[in-house]
């Protein structure tokens, strides 16, 4: 009998087990469009958006093969999502709505002007594109130029290595701009080849000549290479200071823990202990002015409170250090400041959840049964209220990684803060967007945690 | 409704945490020792408002990179400390080089048993530091010129070392460029012996060994440590580098090889008149480094800096322009509670210069091909220079910087002494703006209001209350200016690739010549060189290829002088001011004179710590202004 | 709750009663008070703004005659060649404690602290405003939408704003408006496009529980299209929650333009609060306390208002929504 009890029990565990791995596994594969869109959206914002990265840090005097070196290092020489075609600096990519570049050098080439953004070949001959770096032997190339030959014109765009024509294409006549795409592929004599645009009759009008290099395959683009660096934990090297980006990471992490973990623990119980009062003392005087309080305390703004604690505290009264990263006297007057600052919302969000709490149903009945109102306090509603505390606290885990900005870039400490605030003074954008993407990412792996914990404690949960 | 849940926030998990972060700061930790207790001889002061970019010295653009590279590595020649006007002493080297009597052949011996500091990177001697040689700076130069370094310095030895700009050119095949390829002008006749062979006469060439450029490097080290070189230095030099936490600070000790090696350098016993009464040969011939340890750190704000300081946290700093009045009495000196305190103030002009540049390439204010424009837009310059209020500006600066009237600076040769040719001067302005095409600012041609825009290289409000102040000149004669504030490299991007119409720069001098400042008005030195206004005279040009070869002669500063003028007509700059240097250091701290060109000149600094305990009891915790 | 109870909860007489509930709390009238002087003083800002400013705009041919017109209202033709008075500088009055010419002193160039704080008070209601109709229109759209449908289109629009909930707010407003360009632009598109998470979140809720309410069927029945149900029916019966997250969104932008201004990613060349906090800073260790003070305390006063007074709401329209937003 007992035996058959015991049976029962074990499998009621095993059954409960399984659900338990069933939940974990359905919520991970959950958590994988939400990794995909942060992704996304860090990908959009610093490599759709913006110039030329190469040409914003190298400046335009850069020879072509450093500024190549750049974009092959940072995966920028490929198609943005998905595409057979990238970019190369062997050739020039003139812009002509703005000027004619190399093109202005040859002889016979005029340039329209901004308005137009066109560049004309008026004269018969040959016109040699401005070549500033090797092309790889063997590997496959297409020219794209958009034209528009002029009437009975004859013209051919040729390239050649010595004397063997690699591609050779008739431009067509037309009225409108057409674009012709002119693939080849390199060969061995790379040294020796030249790419034409011969006229023999008439004019034509270029507005855009730019060289593709084909890549490997069609997803071999930015956003692939983005992914495979963020799998190998790598988040490129920093600009302005030259460190790998991950070190600087590794490095800043711990003292913006420092700072922020002590300081996020005694907000943390500041607040629950200010909320219990206020829920204890609910409606009376001291309740309405903690109310009041938090929101005037929320209201202030974050630098005032730094410049003032820092004014009164470190200069006027000497308790602490004004600046600097020696010892833990040194973190005090910052995670102070912290811990006011943030103590507002907290007690609003914590005296809500408590007083949700206290309307319950069995707390009416326990109050109405005589149990005495502090020890149901402390023993069941901060109990049961205790899984919303959670989550906010969850919640908040992401800031403890980045720390404060403002707090550290005042207070003088070297963590992920002062490093970012750093970074935007410098415009070292694969900083910034590791900061918020590896922020990102805990934000998801901590509500991943606290959904498996609820699903620990509340079997429920695993059936939604 | 029941929900179950067990220890959460039990006392011994809050205690764990506090635990935690405990053992996080350990970890994390940068220093050991409380901060207002500093450690035997120590020295700490602030770094400039900057970060340090790493140590490499070909590299190295900014003040405060520089000062930190030259704590560690050393070139063959240094400025003495004390003696005025600047003087070149050897240093690495064992004498002045000799120099063949056309100029060409420089011929340096380097002093025998010199080791660099102790380093893995020499591997085949157990990490025991190598003697230097002369190899060691044909290899530090070549480096400057490898284009694959992106050297901020090229322009110290362009054109100028024979074969020297061959091995650049080699040095942009992407292979790899081969330092054992030999270069002409740069060879080491023998272990000791370095002979320069120049293209032309090069008189500030002992100028120019001075700078970071010209330091000794070891090959061993870039090797063995390739991109990370920069943040491994491995010098000569009187301090290695303990520890570096960025953006926080940089620390460094003594160097052990000087002791272990029996390398001895002395305090100079030479100076000015008046340095014997100001103590500052007090220590002539005593060893130096005098002080063991430097900290130094970076504090991005001023505010913050100057609170520091007067707490006798740093050893010295810089004059807000907002605690101005409460720092400097009304008669220049410092006020009285300062004073009291034992603060000394050093003022002194200094070789730089501050500008307003316009952008020749630009379509409104710069050059044309067109005379007529072309002289329209030089009046335009010229209005506005003078719409350009220097009383002003003087006041706004409280008085601690000189009107600049040309690009030469006070103190060097070829400074003007004699009234602007465009002062200020509204009335002159508005007709010059109409003559300009811009009758009260309004374009005759479109009937719009004339809009410029100012690039600026940084945001922090006191740019942004000096540019709002000129846009107040500006406006007074009916031109608007705007702001446009960016980040500095950002800032240096737009410069190079000439987007600026105006912007806001300063030059600090290299060297005490005015060579350095006339520079920036030659053709071939157009952005990205130090020509940011891309500004173009074939009279310049040619005055400047004659000076560049010539000694210091008074035909030379007649040159000199002809050439600020032609500058000061085209106006491609308006020149706003040659800012004075105000530093303000404690009393213990010794042997300290302002120099502009301040670079391993730490190692004289002396630290009086009895002073500066007995300073810190009376004075630590009480408000400077009482 | 029964149909007619949620007739005469979310009826007129809904915003009747939260008014009268409003009008009996003397905090919330005095927060009410506050905001309606600091709107009165962002209006007169506004003016000297344009009124100094119309001179010099550039406007289209076609609007030439707007020009003209606004001139006279604003008698702008005879301030011409004059600065605006938050430009006004002199630097012989600089650093001077509050008086009777400058009821709060001076900053650095002599310029009125006062006149530069209704300049602030100006820009802090246009991003408070402009963010907010970036913000609420989206919110609004994606969580009607999403609600409504399900399905898919659900999956789609959570996934889009759980994406958005993960981000580090800060640090992603500021990459947002570096990538725009700095400037109140770039303050307004980054505070716009990262704030709706949450407000799309509480109408996704209240729509899924109100679609399947009678009025919406019956309204389906009768066939009208989805857009009139979702904007007609369903839409004015949840407008109190958009009401109740503009009043607390309001504040919140405010002081995150000061802190992007601060840090010199927001306004450029205009008084923004944040770039004053900027300047004074420096100063108040030299004994220039006014410029920060009174800076502080605008920002404290505008900003407590409109928290007391969306908290008063929040009661008085839905106690329900005590969800405290973090």
């Amino acid at each position: 009998m007992a035996k058959e009890l015991r049976k029962k029990a074990l499998a009621g565990v095993e059954l409960e087990m399984r659900q338990m791995l069933k939940y974990v596994i359905r919520r991970v594969l959950y958590m994988v469009p939400t990794v995909f869109g942060v992704i996304l959206i860090t990908f959009a914002l610093f490599n759709m958006a913006g110039g030329d990265p190469a040409l914003m840090r190298l400046g335009k005097q850069a020879a072509a093969d450093t500024m190549e070196a750049y974009d092959v290092q940072r995966g920028l020489n490929k198609p943005l999502f998905a595409g057979m075609w990238g970019r190369t600096r062997a050739y020039e990519a003139t812009d002509f709505s703005v000027n004619a570049g190399s093109w202005s050098k040859l002889e016979g080439v005029e340039y329209a002007g901004r308005a137009k953004g066109y560049i004309v070949l008026s004269k018969t001959g040959e016109y040699e594109a401005d070549r500033r770096l090797p092309l790889n032997p063997g590997e496959d190339y297409q020219w794209v130029v958009k034209c528009r030959l002029s009437n009975q014109g004859n013209a051919r765009f040729l390239v050649k290595e010595g004397d063997t024509e690699l591609a050779s294409v008739q431009i067509p006549e037309s009225r409108s701009f057409r674009t012709l795409r002119i693939p080849f592929v390199a060969g061995a004599s790379e040294a020796s080849l030249r790419s034409l645009i011969v006229i023999k009759a008439g004019s034509l009008d270029v507005t855009d000549i730019k060289i593709q290099r084909r890549v490997r395959h069609i997803f071999d683009s930015q956003f692939v290479f983005y992914i495979s660096q963020i799998l190998r934990f790598d988040f490129g090297v920093s600009d302005e200071t030259n460190q790998r980006v991950s070190k600087m990471i590794k490095d800043g992490i711990l003292p913006s823990l420092a700072l922020t973990a002590p300081m996020f623990l005694v907000g943390l119980i500041t607040a629950i202990v200010v909320s219990l009062i206020c829920a204890y003392m609910r409606n009376t005087f001291l309740d309405r002015f903690f109310v009041v309080f938090s929101i005037l305390l929320m209201s202030i703004n974050y630098l005032v409170w730094i410049i003032l604690g820092q004014y009164l505290f470190a200069y006027r009264l000497h308790w602490f250090p004004i600046w600097g990263f020696e010892s833990m006297r040194f973190l005090v007057l910052p995670a102070i400041i912290g811990v006011i600052s943030g103590l507002g919302s907290n007690i609003r969000f914590y005296r809500t959840v408590i007083l949700d709490e206290m309307y319950c149903d069995y707390v009416r009945t326990a109050l109405a049964k005589g149990v005495s109102k502090p020890s149901l306090l402390f023993k069941h509603v901060l109990k049961n209220a205790m899984i919303p505390i959670l989550t906010s606290v969850v919640i908040a885990i992401p800031f403890l990684y980045t720390g404060s900005l403002l707090l550290e870039t005042f207070f003088g400490i070297p963590g992920l803060g002062s490093m970012s605030i750093n970074a935007i003074n410098s415009s070292d954008f694969d900083v910034i967007r590791a900061v918020v993407f590896v922020g990102a990412m805990i934000y998801v792996v901590a509500n991943l945690l606290t959904d498996i914990c609820y699903a620990a404690v509340d079997p429920r949960v695993k059936l939604k | 409704m029941k929900r179950n849940n067990n220890a959460f926030a039990s006392p011994t998990t809050v205690g764990l945490f506090s635990l935690l972060s405990m053992v996080l700061f350990c970890l994390s930790g940068c220093g050991h020792n409380d901060g207002s207790v500093m450690a035997e001889n120590e020295m700490v002061y602030s770094g400039v408002t900057t970060r340090i970019r790493g140590f490499d010295p070909v590299k190295a653009g900014d003040v405060s990179s520089a000062m930190a590279i030259s704590k560690i590595y050393e070139g063959l020649v240094q400025y003495s400390y004390l003696e005025r006007p600047y003087k070149v002493i050897p240093n690495l080297a064992e004498s002045m080089p000799d120099i063949s009597e056309d100029g060409l052949v420089y011929t340096f011996k380097i002093r025998n048993g010199l080791f660099f500091q102790d380093d893995p990177c020499f591997g085949k001697s157990n990490g025991k530091g190598r003697e230097l040689t002369a190899e060691d700076f044909v290899y530090s130069i070549k480096r400057v010129a490898d284009v694959k370094n992106q050297s901020t310095g090229y322009w110290v030895y362009n054109n100028r070392i024979v074969g020297l700009d061959d091995f650049r050119d080699k040095s942009k095949d992407p292979e790899s460029t081969d330092y054992d390829s030999i270069v002409e002008g740069l060879t080491a006749l023998d272990r000791y012996t370095l002979q320069i062979r120049l293209v032309a006469p090069y008189p500030q060439l002992l100028w120019v060994l001075t700078m970071h450029y010209g330091y000794a490097v070891p090959r061993e080290a870039v090797s063995h440590y390739g991109g990370e070189f920069l943040n491994n230095p491995v010098g000569t030099g009187p301090f290695v580098l303990e520890d570096w936490v960025r953006n926080y600070c940089v620390k460094f000790v003594r160097n052990p090889k000087w002791s272990e090696s029996g390398r001895i350098e002395l305090y100079p016993s030479v100076g000015e008149e008046k340095d014997r009464a100001s103590g500052l040969l007090d220590d002539a011939g005593k060893a130096v480094p005098i002080i063991d340890r430097i900290v130094q750190y970076v504090i991005s704000d001023p505010s913050t800096q100057w609170l520091k300081f007067v707490t006798g946290g740093l050893e010295s700093s810089a004059i807000s322009r907002d605690n101005w009045d409460a720092v400097i009495s009304p008669g220049g000196g410092l006020t009285e509670s300062l004073k009291k305190r034992g603060i000394r103030l050093n003022k002194q002009p200094s070789l730089n210069v501050f500008y307003v540049g316009f952008n020749m390439n630009d379509p409104v204010v710069g050059m044309s091909e067109n005379k007529a424009k072309d002289l329209g837009h030089k009046k335009l310059r010229q209005a506005l220079t003078c719409a350009f209020n220097s009383e002003t500006w003087i006041k706004f600066w409280n008085g601690r910087i000189i009107r600049a009237k040309g690009p030469i600076p006070p103190g060097v040769a070829g400074f003007k002494d004699e009234p602007a040719q465009y002062p200020y001067d509204l009335d002159k302005a508005t007709k010059l703006l109409a003559e300009a095409g811009y009758p009260d600012g309004v374009s005759a041609e479109t009937g719009k209001r004339l809009r410029l825009t100012v690039e600026l290289g940084s945001a922090d409000p006191q740019t942004r209350e000096a540019i709002d102040l000129m846009s107040s000149f500006f406006r007074e004669i009916g031109v608007l200016l705007e702001a446009s504030y960016n980040n500095w490299p950002t800032f240096l991007q737009k410069m190079e690739r000439r987007q600026c119409q105006l912007y806001r720069l300063g030059w600090i001098a290299d060297y005490p010549d005015a060579e350095n400042f006339l520079q920036l008005f030659y053709g071939p030195n157009s952005s990205p060189g130090p020509n940011h206004s891309n500004y173009e005279s074939p009279e310049i040009d040619k005055l400047y290829e004659m000076i560049r070869t010539m000694n210091d002669t008074h035909e030379r500063t007649a040159i000199y002088r002809k050439m600020a003028d032609i500058v000061e007509e085209d106006a491609p700059w308006i020149f706003t001011d040659h800012p004075m240097s105000f530093g303000l250091h404690h009393s213990w701290v010794k042997n300290y004179k302002h120099h502009d060109f301040p670079y391993g000149m730490t190692k004289y600094r002396k630290l009086d710590l009895v002073m500066r305990e007995e300073w810190q009891r009376n004075y630590g915790k009480k408000h400077w202004r009482e | 709750m029964s149909i007619e109870d949620n007739k005469k909860k979310h009826g007129k007489t809904l915003y009747a009663d939260a008014w009268s509930s409003i009008r009996r709390d003397k905090l919330s009238m005095a927060s009410l008070v506050v905001i309606v002087f600091f709107m009165l003083t962002a209006l007169y800002g506004t003016c000297i703004y344009w009124r100094y400013n119309i001179i010099d705009a550039e406007s289209p041919q076609m609007l030439k005659p707007l020009k003209v017109v606004v001139e006279k209202v604003l008698m702008a033709d005879r301030v011409k060649g004059q600065v605006a008075p938050y430009q006004r500088q002199d630097l012989d009055n600089r650093y001077m404690s509050p008086s009777v010419s400058h009821v709060m002193g001076t900053d650095s160039l002599g310029r009125d602290v006062f006149q530069r704080l209704v300049q602030g008070s100006r820009i802090a209601f246009q991003v408070g405003v402009i963010t907010s109709l970036i913000a609420i229109p989206i919110a609004v759209l994606l969580g009607c939408i999403a609600g409504y449908f399900g399905g898919w289109v659900d999956d789609v629009i959570v996934w889009l704003y759980s994406t958005f909930a993960c981000m580090p707010t800060l640090l992603f407003i500021i990459s947002i408006s570096m990538v725009i360009g700095k400037g109140l632009t770039g303050v307004y598109i980054g505070i716009g496009f990262t704030t709706w998470v949450h407000l799309c979140r509480l109408i996704r809720g209240e729509v899924m529980k109100r679609k399947d309410q009678t009025y919406v069927r019956a309204a389906q029945v009768l066939g009208y299209s989805h857009a009139r149900i979702i904007f007609r029916h369903i839409l004015p019966n949840i407008m109190h929650i958009i009401i109740i997250n503009f009043s607390l969104r309001f504040p919140s932008a405010i002081q995150t333009e000061v802190i992007l201004s601060f840090l010199g990613i927001g306004a450029q060349s205009e008084p923004s609060w944040g770039l004053m906090i900027n300047s004074a800073r420096f100063r108040l260790w030299y004994g220039v306390w006014w410029e920060l003070t009174f800076t502080t305390l605008a920002i404290l006063a505008i900003v407590l208002a409109f928290n007391l007074l969306g908290d008063a709401l929040r009661d008085a329209l839905d106690p329900r929504l005590r969800e405290v937003e973090r």
